[in-house]
């Protein structure tokens, strides 16, 4: 459980940079739920144009299996700068994540287990 | 999510995990047979075992050539066996074969051609577990920090056979520092990303640039000295450069035979890997595919090579070192597009520059250099050749502050140059 609620911090930070910087969403909402076992993010992002080719790249980053040999290293990268490279670090600190693309919203749901 | 489960790549090719350990482990196995048939047919098995274990109490402090310390095949034998423990700890720890951990393992052979054996590795790795013990996470997830580690390895033998004290007393001393060395690295290791923003792909190398720098100070203080070494041999250059040569070949024919079937997906895979910048972190086997990896690998071996013979350099040790790494880290960061504007940087740059040394010293900072390949990849081509330049003086003026003892010497300069670079060239770029 060590440095878990900054690790989480950082997930929403990535998330929310690559989302508003990289894909212009104009409104997001977010909800966060912890429990015993994990903690789950569900977000929801509005006003995104996003090509069928851009959201399958999107969800190949999105997911990788999680990878704890790499994820106690290399976990303070995220969200230090705008380029959309550290999603794949997003990647191997979730368990699951869930994308839908309807209309114009993208709705995206993490699950990190403790 | 996780739609694709193990072994398989975001091509949607499969690959059996122990196809993949037997291709990582191919070139370890081969390194120790050929130093057994090479040592074995050109002197006694006594004396090859009295070579190894000259390369064992070599102080091992940059640049201590093991090739010029125990001959080829002590130094073969030496090499793939560091290589190949590294690949039976991560069997042991069940860790799957990803661009992370192919780097590790030939950043670990490279290194064990001048600076890294089998006696002064250990320590680090007990380190690493130590850490992991007291905090009460599993090993494997340090693993990666345990391999990268054993850069500070000669701090453990120069401490026992380079300094004042016997080996007798140098020895529990160099273990001690060794282990104390690899305890401190994980958190150190994960907080250095910040300074450079993963722009610096041998992050290892600027920590223990950092944690040499203080225990060299602390040692000093105690009359323990810490003097340049440059023990070069050029005598199998010839040999070893078609000997690696071929072996890259291979790897680009195992990339290739892997994706006989999907010629496309192959070369899809190998676009994707040259669009990445390879910021860290860049595992070009999710991004690309395990087969683009290893072609990928071949290629950049070849020009690795390439760039050496350009110069007038020999495959001596360091360099061999410096060429495996770059091969190592073409399944995490590197690739033609990204890495050839740091290359043409510090070539141009040597032009216009004095360095100390000799071509040797050239050749390994602009093969080491590659380590701000990031930079060319993000940035464009002229901030990579701007930073080739920078990285060239700034790597001559860093060793006096870890003796010799951090042996990713250029990882440290590059931290350094990333750091100063990268904020700048985006405020312009803005």
């Amino acid at each position: 459980m060590k440095h878990e609620i900054k690790k989480i911090s950082k997930i929403v930070d990535e998330i929310i940079t690559y989302f508003v910087y990289e894909l212009e969403c104009s409104t997001l909402e977010l909800r966060y739920e912890a429990s015993e076992t994990a903690c789950v993010l569900d977000f929801s992002f509005h006003g995104i144009e996003l090509s069928r080719d851009g959201f399958t790249q999107l969800r190949r980053e999105l997911r990788g299996d999680r990878q704890p040999e790499l994820e106690d290293y290399y976990w303070q990268l995220m969200g230090n700068t705008e380029e959309n490279g550290a999603l794949a670090l997003v990647s191997m600190m979730v368990d699951n994540a869930e994308l839908k693309y309807e209309g114009d919203t993208i709705r995206l749901s993490l699950r990190r287990n403790w | 999510m996780n739609e694709t489960g193990k072994g398989v790549d975001s091509s949607g090719c499969e690959y059996s995990e122990s196809l993949l350990m037997a291709a990582l482990m191919s070139l370890p196995v081969l390194l120790i047979a050929t130093g057994l048939a090479v040592g074995l047919a050109t002197e006694s098995a006594l004396d090859l075992l009295e070579n190894l274990k000259s390369i064992l109490k070599a102080p091992s402090v940059l640049l201590t050539d093991y090739l010029a310390v125990g001959g080829l095949g002590a130094t073969l034998i030496n090499a793939g066996a560091c290589g190949l423990i590294g690949c039976l700890i991560m069997m042991a720890l069940r860790i799957e074969v990803s661009g992370p951990f192919i780097a590790a393992i030939y950043t670990v052979i490279g290194f064990a051609f001048f600076g890294k054996n089998l006696f002064n590795i250990w320590p680090i790795f007990i380190g690493v577990m130590l850490y992991a013990r007291v905090e009460g996470t599993p090993i494997r997830n340090y693993a990666l920090v345990a391999m990268f580690g054993t850069t500070l390895a000669p701090l453990v033998s120069f401490i026992t056979f380079g300094s004042w004290l016997t080996p007798a007393l140098g020895a529990p001393l160099g273990i001690a520092l060794g282990i104390g060395a690899g305890f401190v690295l994980p958190p150190l290791a994960s907080h250095m990303l910040q300074f450079h923003d993963g722009y610096n792909i041998y992050n290892i190398g600027f920590t223990g640039g950092i944690l040499a720098a203080f225990f060299i100070a602390v040692l000093r203080s105690f009359q323990f000295k810490f003097e340049p070494v440059r023990l070069l041999t050029s005598e199998y250059s010839g040999g070893l450069q078609v000997y690696f040569a071929a072996f890259f070949l291979l790897l680009i024919a195992l990339g290739l035979w892997m994706s006989r079937s999907d010629l496309p997906g192959l070369r899809a895979a190998f676009a994707r890997i040259h669009a990445s910048s390879g910021r860290l972190i860049s595992d070009f086997t999710t991004i690309g595919s395990h087969a683009a990896v290893f072609v990928n690998m071949g290629v950049m071996g070849l020009l690795a090579t390439a760039f050496t013979i350009l110069l007038g350099g020999a495959f001596n040790g360091p360099v061999i070192g410096g060429v495996l790494t770059v091969v190592g880290f073409a399944a995490f960061g590197k690739h033609l597009r990204n890495c050839l504007p740091i290359l043409v940087g510090v070539f141009i740059a040597s032009f216009f520059k004095t360095w100390e040394g000799g071509v040797t010293e050239l050749v390994i900072s602009g093969l080491f250099g590659t380590t701000l390949a990031p930079i060319a990849g993000h940035y464009g081509v002229l901030a990579g050749m701007l930073a080739g330049a920078c990285h060239l003086s700034v790597v001559m003026n860093v060793g006096m502050l870890h003796g010799g003892i951090n042996l990713y010497n250029n990882g440290f300069a590059g931290g350094f140059v990333a750091a100063f670079l990268a904020p700048i060239i985006d405020a312009f770029k803005r």
